[in-house]
């Protein structure tokens, strides 16, 4: 630990704990409450890793997660922020895409090459001969980038959690521990936040000095006596209703809060010169932190670069500290008073100087050459450190998110809000307001404003007045005609890059954004904004303000992955039947969000289909359709409300009957299907399918609503469940176990019945769902598995078989019967899918009247069935194309193997002159090969639908 | 409240299928099959429990209100309101002129409304209300439900929401006393995801998983009290 300083007040380390990890394979030691740049630093060690583009050597810039210099990554983890997170014990950390080690890297002879890889040279190559291009992009991912991650690894599960208080303060600074307080005095909850390990801002670091710091954070534990402090917490977002993610080493905090005051402070600016990004270039902060907080000595010998007001105070601070800082070299915008005062403390005043720039050895800084405005002189200085003290840019991505309005303010220097939305408070530097007791007084009277929103007193207290003189230099940039000066150390990107840009015609900031990809790098333009804006201003012959700024959006911080999946819910829908599906080993796939059985058994896909097929078309199949929606419609205007929804006729559904219905929406839009049965004159069951049964709920709620109508529209979707018996044993099967009479003149087609089946009270609805004799039951869902079982039971002497989804389409298919969502999409209309004579046009009003009464009058597509005997129609699948002559004239929307029809049929939409039967047309398939098919009429099998219709006068009832 | 006879049970819990093993066995409560423990040790202090069992009634229609006041039980005149239904019970209005009612863990809290079968009048319908009904408890059951629900709770006294959690909506019914515990109502195809989701959380949190008789154990004690 050569590179410690004496132990002294206020340091964050606990040199009685030692820490050991490695780092590039050397062996470190930390203390506690060390970070890994820190402890790596402590160690004599200033390159810590490499950049994203050109592998150029990188040291630490802030040290405050401001910047993405230093990330490394150990076998399991990547990314690691080194500047803020403490090294574990053991740990093995490397660089993060270094191509042999950071001190060896192979990469870096891409900047060699930077001439020919400036910003948006992707654009421009690449691109030709396309058959390359994943060649190119594999090697350019592989040569820029940041972490790698392992796959292998076992994922991290980081839960999340909400938290709720009436008032939070983001940023623990004098502002921000002065609103709290007040606050928490007037007894109301606050959650107090920070990126910092402990409170205090930067009155622990770069205010050190400040008059009045050392006993403000003397205080703390009395400030703080009654605040929620979220110490080492990122508000990294800033959402709705004032919800705001904390991002925390153990994961994401929601804070809904009911209002917010933002402290967030100010985020240091580097100068834009030759080589300024070389290791030992550092902002003040970075130097102060590491000197104030983790006792170490972050440099030999240095010097301050100084371009602000309190640039020079602080050098001495950090002199007095121990830090060898030997000379400032006054870039403007410091007063006389403050060079004098340094001058006092034995620093060396380089004055009038008009550029700069750094030189390396070894990859490090060795020597800062500047020159003088007058005479030329050039003068070189060996130093292996310099701190930036050129100002500030506003953190104030949070506030901008929240919908306040900021613009530039040429007296402050940065930019401050100008109207801030309702609940939203600032404070402190971000506002605009610098000295601490100003700072200070502009927390309390956010606090002030904050509870008089709250009806807690008024907000009388004044604020103070914001900066009257620039806080920031106006332009450090110090242009060199050779040599990279970066304004984004993220992305590589330099002033020639802003340059190039500017003059290719991408002038306006958002474009030279997305053009050059500045701000867009891991740190999100903390450091690398202003200077752009600066930067792009002079090159348009613009102000600054007028240049405008980017739109931050969240996240504002890099949030680990891990952390926003949480816990990593993914929610299925299980039916009652589930198990036993599984049990018999069902091919289950997710359709939508309900998980339901493909086919049951072992085998190829197309045999367990056919044996599934064969079952129902020729004993009885069971299947589980619980995933159907289920609605009870009950009151007085039952009648009026199903009348008003669908466009088909309800006048002669008489209770004991059921139909079959359509939705539209109000454009004719065909949107839903299901069966409507009748259960009195005031009370219907309805089913909806599985997809839509959310919106046809929220859709009769809605009419219901808006004709004023009394009735109850009850959803029952997930409290029942359903299955389909189906096949020319149904009934035998059926009457075993329930008590309901049976025979076709007693419950004919489309009736519907309540009784019990299996001793299970149920509903029984005889419907053509796959074209066979069938009966749909619907039974409460904790019942339905004793139903199931009991028929399974029963069926076995049949030949019973439960069958999946996919058999099912295929029974369907071969009825011709049109699947809504599949065989339809957002553009069809019932007309074009054959249930046009099923609208009831004596109707006065119901959803989509008007547009389906022009709809009828010109339809120009149909749904048609086609088949094919070609062993090659095998290759047809939905969605491909139907061609007429050369043209694109439908697509295939179902198509299957029909055991019945010994060949390849399917349904699809096609324009009318091809919907004629026996017209011939062709299938473009995947390899882009016709195959020829033939229109069929529709449906394929059991055209006079005699056995769905089934008269078989046999079994009543077996009780 | 001793368990009824397996044989005649049509109703399964949606849960049932998780907690088979040794530590589970099946009995019958309220017509339904569900588990209960075969060990009697005392419940951990944080446990999870499937009390789906508990009878639920649906009572809806324009006569809903009217219906629920004639035959003696409390009315919440909002939506999303509720009324405690005698100790353990409870009415709340799920919906707008729909009226969830939820029988105390050992019956008897609405006679005329469990003993009979569902049924319609003129202008009600009174309906099964088939549903998951998970119970939680222990140190842990704060900050479990602080991760995966977004509204806030006041855990100190009893309440009922209607809420999202874990990404399910569901009903939240917080109980106070004798041991504070939160019940967590959802559809019986959320049911497996949302117990496995808390189990995890509860387990994790050295809680346990435990069995119908255990919740009616707490529930017996809060008469007791």
């Amino acid at each position: 630990m050569s590179s410690r300083l004496p132990p002294h007040a206020g340091e964050w380390i606990d040199r009685s704990q030692t820490i050991d990890f490695s780092y590039e394979g050397e062996r470190i030691e930390a203390f506690r409450g060390d970070v890994i740049s820190s402890a790596v630093m402590a160690g004599g060690r200033r390159i810590l890793a490499r950049s994203f583009k050109y592998h150029r050597p990188r040291g630490v810039l802030s040290l405050a997660n401001h910047d993405a210099n230093v990330l490394v990554e150990t076998c399991s983890r990547t990314n690691i922020r080194a500047d803020v997170v403490a090294p574990e014990a053991g740990a093995e950390y490397r660089a993060v895409n270094t191509w042999g080690g950071v001190r060896c890297d192979a990469g870096q002879v891409l900047g060699l090459l930077a001439p020919l890889l400036p910003a948006g040279f992707y654009y421009k190559a690449f691109y030709r001969p396309a058959c390359l291009f994943p060649w190119w992009e594999k090697l350019i991912r592989r040569a820029a980038g940041l972490g790698r991650v392992d796959t292998q690894a076992t994922a991290a599960r980081v839960p999340g959690s909400h938290r709720w208080c009436d008032v939070l303060v983001i940023g623990a600074g004098a502002s921000g521990l002065a609103a709290a307080r007040r606050l928490a005095a007037a007894g109301v909850r606050v959650v107090l936040a920070d990126e910092q390990a402990r409170p205090g801002g930067s009155l622990r670091h770069l205010r050190a000095g400040e008059a009045g710091a050392r006993e403000l954070l003397a205080e703390l534990p009395t400030t703080l006596a009654d605040v929620t402090v979220l110490s080492g917490h990122v508000a990294a977002a800033y959402y709705p209703d004032h919800g705001v993610p904390l991002v925390g080493p153990d994961g994401i905090t929601f804070v809904h809060a009911r209002r917010v005051i933002v402290a967030t402070g100010l985020y240091e600016q580097p100068a834009v010169f030759r080589n300024n990004d070389l290791p030992g270039v550092m902002l003040t902060g970075a130097a102060a932190r590491l000197a104030h907080l983790y006792a170490v000595r972050p440099f030999a010998t240095g010097v301050m670069l100084a371009g602000h007001p309190q640039a020079c105070a602080q050098a001495v601070v950090l002199r007095e500290l121990g830090v060898p800082l030997e000379a400032v070299i006054d870039l403007g915008n410091v007063d006389d008073a403050a060079l004098e005062a340094a001058r006092a403390a034995g620093l060396q005043v380089i004055a009038d100087v008009n550029s700069i720039e750094a030189r390396a050895s070894g990859g490090e800084l060795a020597a800062l050459t500047v020159r003088a405005h007058s005479g030329g002189l050039v003068q070189t200085l060996d130093c292996d450190g310099a701190v930036m003290s050129m100002g500030w840019a506003p953190a104030a991505s949070l506030l901008v998110q929240a919908g306040a309005r900021m613009a530039h303010d040429a007296a402050v220097g940065h930019s401050v809000p100008q109207a801030l939305p309702p609940g939203v408070f600032a404070a402190g530097s971000v506002n605009g307001v610098f000295a601490l007791a100003d700072r200070r007084a502009d927390g309390a009277a956010a606090a002030a404003a904050a509870l008089a929103s709250l009806g807690r007193g008024s907000a009388a207290v004044q604020a103070p007045p914001r900066a009257r003189a620039p806080q920031s230099h106006p332009y450090p940039v110090f242009p060199h005609p050779r040599g990279k000066a970066f304004v984004d150390f993220d992305e590589d990107l330099t002033i020639g890059d802003l340059h190039t840009a500017v003059r290719e015609g991408f002038d306006a900031i958002e474009l030279v954004k997305r053009y050059t990809t500045i701000g867009m790098g891991p740190s999100q333009g903390k450091t690398s904004n202003m200077n752009g804006l600066r930067i792009v201003a002079g090159l348009t012959g613009q102000s600054v303000g007028a240049v405008g700024a980017t739109t931050p959006r969240p996240f504002v911080y890099p949030v680990p992955m891990a952390q926003l999946a949480g816990r990593r819910l993914r929610r299925v829908w299980r039916t009652p039947l589930h198990d036993w599906h599984v049990g018999q080993a069902a091919q289950m796939k997710e359709a939508g969000t309900w998980l339901r059985p493909l086919s049951y058994g072992a085998g190829p896909s197309r045999a367990r289909i056919e044996r599934e097929y064969a079952a129902v078309r020729g004993a009885v199949g069971l299947i589980d359709v619980s995933t159907l929606g289920k609605l009870e419609i009950f009151g007085r205007d039952a009648r009026a409300l199903l009348d008003y929804a669908y466009p088909v006729g309800f006048a002669r559904l008489v209770p004991g009957m059921t139909r079959y219905v359509f939705m539209t929406d109000g454009g004719g839009t065909l949107v839903d299907d299901g069966v409507c049965a009748c259960l009195g004159t005031d009370h219907y069951y309805l089913t909806t399918t599985s997809s839509q049964a959310q919106h046809v709920l929220r859709q009769l709620e809605l009419y219901a609503a808006q004709l004023e109508l009394e009735v109850a529209v009850v959803e029952r979707t997930f409290n029942c469940g359903a299955l389909n018996l189906a096949g020319p044993d149904a009934r035998r099967v059926l009457a075993a176990h329930t008590d309901v009479d049976l025979s076709a003149s007693a419950f004919p087609y489309l009736a519907c019945r309540e009784g019990t089946v299996a001793g299970v009270p149920a509903r029984l609805m005889r419907v053509g769902f796959v074209g066979e004799l069938g009966y749909e039951i619907h039974v409460n869902a904790h019942a339905l598995g004793t139903l199931w079982q009991a028929l399974c039971d029963a069926g076995a002497a049949h030949g019973l078989l439960p069958f999946g989804v996919d058999t099912q389409r295929l029974l369907r298919l071969d009825k011709g019967h049109v699947i809504v969502g599949h065989d339809s999409d957002g553009t069809t209309n019932p007309f074009e899918v054959g249930l046009g004579r099923a609208i009831a046009k004596s109707k006065t009003r119901c959803v989509g009247r008007h547009a389906l009464a022009v709809l009828g009058e010109r339809v120009t597509r149909q749904l048609i069935g086609f088949s094919c005997a070609d062993p090659r129609a095998a290759a047809i699948e939905e969605c491909h194309l139907v061609i007429d002559g050369e043209r694109i004239a439908g697509r295939v929307t179902s198509v299957g193997w029909s055991p019945h029809c010994a060949a390849v049929i399917g349904l699809a939409m096609v324009e009318n002159p091809l919907a004629v039967s026996g017209e011939r047309c062709r299938v473009r398939v995947t390899d882009r090969s016709l195959i020829d098919v033939e229109v069929v009429p529709l449906p394929f099998y059991d055209p006079g639908n005699t056995r769905q219709h089934d008269t078989t006068e046999e079994a009543g009832h077996g009780g | 409240m001793a368990a009824e006879s397996t044989q005649h049970a049509s109703r399964e819990s949606p849960l049932l299928a998780d907690l088979r093993g040794p530590r589970f066995s099946v009995a019958v409560h309220h017509g339904m099959r569900i588990a209960e423990r075969t060990d009697g040790a005392p419940p951990a202090d944080g446990f999870v429990v499937d009390v789906s069992a508990i009878p639920r009634r649906l009572i809806a229609g324009s006569g809903a209100a009217q219906w629920l006041e004639a035959h003696g039980l409390p009315c919440p005149g909002d939506v999303q309101g509720w009324c405690a239904l005698g100790a353990g019970g409870l009415v709340a209005q799920i919906h707008y002129g729909q009226y969830l009612v939820i029988d105390q863990p050992d019956g008897g809290a609405a006679p005329a409304l469990f003993a009979d079968s569902p049924d319609r009048g003129a202008d009600v319908l009174i309906l099964d209300h088939d549903q998951a009904d998970i119970a939680v408890s222990g140190s842990a059951r704060d900050a479990v439900l602080a991760e995966l629900c977004a509204v806030e709770m006041d855990y100190t006294a009893d309440d009922w929401r209607s809420v999202r959690l874990a990404h399910c909506d569901v009903g939240l019914w917080q109980l106070s006393a004798p041991v504070p515990h939160t019940r967590v109502l959802c559809t019986p195809a959320d049911a497996r995801f949302l117990f496995g989701v808390l189990r995890e959380c509860v387990t994790a949190a050295a809680g346990e998983v435990v069995g119908f008789t255990d919740y009616l154990a707490l529930t017996a004690a809060r008469t007791v009290c």
